[in-house]
């Protein structure tokens, strides 16, 4: 290298700054995540948080499906069943028209059983339908009002012998 | 915080585990212990009893007999059928209970099991069914018999006897004398034989019909289906029979002693004891009827809203 090339270098070695300074001071954001412990744990409380999350709901998921895996569908036939006990002549005991309706349902209890309770809550809410329209023309007559109220009775009577048949025949599932 | 956040994961994870093992236990307890039944496995089992103990039957498909005999033991037999999990018996109280376990989601691919029971005559018998007819006889503790769909039937001296079915037929023979007896069908036919005592016999849509009775106390009905009673009635006797659309016909083998009040709405009253039946009111269609016959001591009330009554000699 020549004498001239050394001056060149020399002055250009003279331009160089002294130190160079950042585009913008990155410390402080580096100093914060260092002093602040809590920004870090927070981020193994949402980690924490999902695996809690996502045990909670295996958990229940594994429950749920253990409890409703064999669960009775509901009845296909439900339509073919209730329609004559939903016309809106059985208003009186719309309660009972729902049971009817919840009864239709129940594959537990033998089809006998089941047309046998649906049937004969429709009869006795028939029998109330005709008692009432009685009443209704006869308000004075005692005997009547007493055939009405053993017809309450029945069906009360019935729905829960009905609801007896329904336990006895889930004892079956419940073994 | 970080120890607690650790703690409630593993709270969760133990809870996720203990639910795990449950549904497991759950979806295996009929396999953990199966021991599936062959087509027509005999069953013969034996234990000591004691003479009045309780006996609490169960079967879903199939049928029960149960007999009384004058041992202290009791014998089961009879057949498990195919698919069948096991045949459970089990001290309970001061007696047994004998259960025929079905696979848990056995759906129909079980044949029905078929129990021949005996007990010592003076067992408190409790028996229930689904699809299995039931049949006790030779009995005279109490006994409480009930099927869904199945027949029960009971001829014995019980001094407490209840017997229903929802679809079956009803069939109560015997009784002690001052027993209660109740027999009930919803659209089955209740029929009563020589039961002394205190009975209600109930059907919605069949018959109800007693003979050969010693009652001093009766509540017999049905909405739909007829009412026969045949018999007597004992001195301050109490007597109810009704009736929707079903008619009542009661035949007293002698001329009772009883004061009677009948009425029906728009059905006929015919009586073969005296006085005719009379118009309610010129305006409405019911007859009543009012009588006493001999001494009047007991009392007998019947009534329908459109069936027709009977009051008839042999």
């Amino acid at each position: 290298m020549s004498i001239e090339q050394d001056k060149r270098l020399d002055a250009a070695l003279a331009k160089l700054p002294r130190s160079i300074e950042p585009q913008h001071d990155l410390w402080p954001g580096i100093h914060a995540r260092i002093t602040q412990p809590k920004s870090q744990s927070l981020r193994h409380r949402w980690s924490y948080g999902f695996a809690a999350a996502a045990v909670l709901v295996v958990g229940v998921a594994t429950l749920w499906i253990s409890l409703n895996l064999y669960a009775p569908a509901p009845d296909k036939n439900f339509a073919e069943v209730v329609p004559h006990v939903t016309p809106t002549q059985t208003e009186p005991s719309g309660l009972s028209v729902q049971f009817a309706a919840q009864l239709a349902s129940d594959k537990d209890i033998p089809p006998a059983a089941r047309m046998a309770l649906v049937d004969n809550l429709r009869l006795i809410n028939d029998a109330i339908l005709r008692t009432q329209a009685a009443v209704k023309k006869y308000p004075g007559d005692v005997n009547l009002q007493s055939l009405l109220l053993d017809l309450y009775q029945q069906e009360a009577q019935l729905m829960a012998e009905a609801q007896q048949a329904q336990i006895q025949t889930n004892v079956r599932t419940s073994l | 915080m970080k120890r607690a956040l650790i703690f409630v994961s593993y709270l969760l994870l133990s809870l996720l585990g203990v639910g795990i093992l449950a549904s497991a236990v759950m979806l295996t307890a009929s396999s953990a212990y199966a021991h599936p039944v062959n087509n027509g496995t005999p069953i013969n089992e034996t234990r000591s009893a004691k003479i009045n103990g309780s006996i609490a039957i169960s079967n879903v498909v199939g049928s029960v007999k149960v007999q009384g005999w004058n041992k202290n033991e009791i014998h089961v037999g009879g057949t498990l059928g195919k698919g069948t999990e096991r045949l459970d018996i089990t001290t309970s109280g001061d007696g047994y209970s004998i259960r025929v376990i079905l696979p848990r989601h056995s759906d129909d691919n079980v044949d029905g099991t078929d129990l021949v029971i005996d007990v010592p005559i003076a067992s408190r018998l409790s028996a229930n069914t689904v699809s299995a007819d039931i049949n006790a006889g030779e009995l005279n503790g109490t006994a409480q018999l009930e099927s869904v769909s199945g027949n029960v039937t009971i001829k014995s001296n019980d001094s407490d006897i209840t017997a229903k079915s929802v679809s079956g037929e009803v069939n109560v023979q015997g009784s002690a004398d001052g027993a209660h007896v109740r027999a009930h069908s919803i659209s089955g036919d209740v029929k009563v034989d020589g039961v002394g005592g205190d009975l209600q016999a109930e059907s919605v849509s069949g018959t109800a019909k007693v003979i050969n009775s010693r009652l001093s106390r009766a509540q017999l009905s049905s909405t739909s289906g007829n009412v026969d009673f045949t018999g007597a009635l004992l001195k301050n006797g109490s007597y109810s029979f009704n009736s929707i659309s079903g008619n009542l016909t009661l035949m007293f083998l002698v001329t009772p002693d009883a004061r009677f009040d009948i009425s029906s709405f728009s059905g006929d009253i015919n009586n073969a004891f005296g006085p005719k039946a009379q118009r309610t009111s010129e305006y409405a269609p019911g007859e009543e009827l009012h009588f006493v016959s001999g001494n009047g001591s007991a009392q007998v009330n019947a009534r329908t809203l459109s069936g027709n009554i009977s009051l008839r000699k042999p």
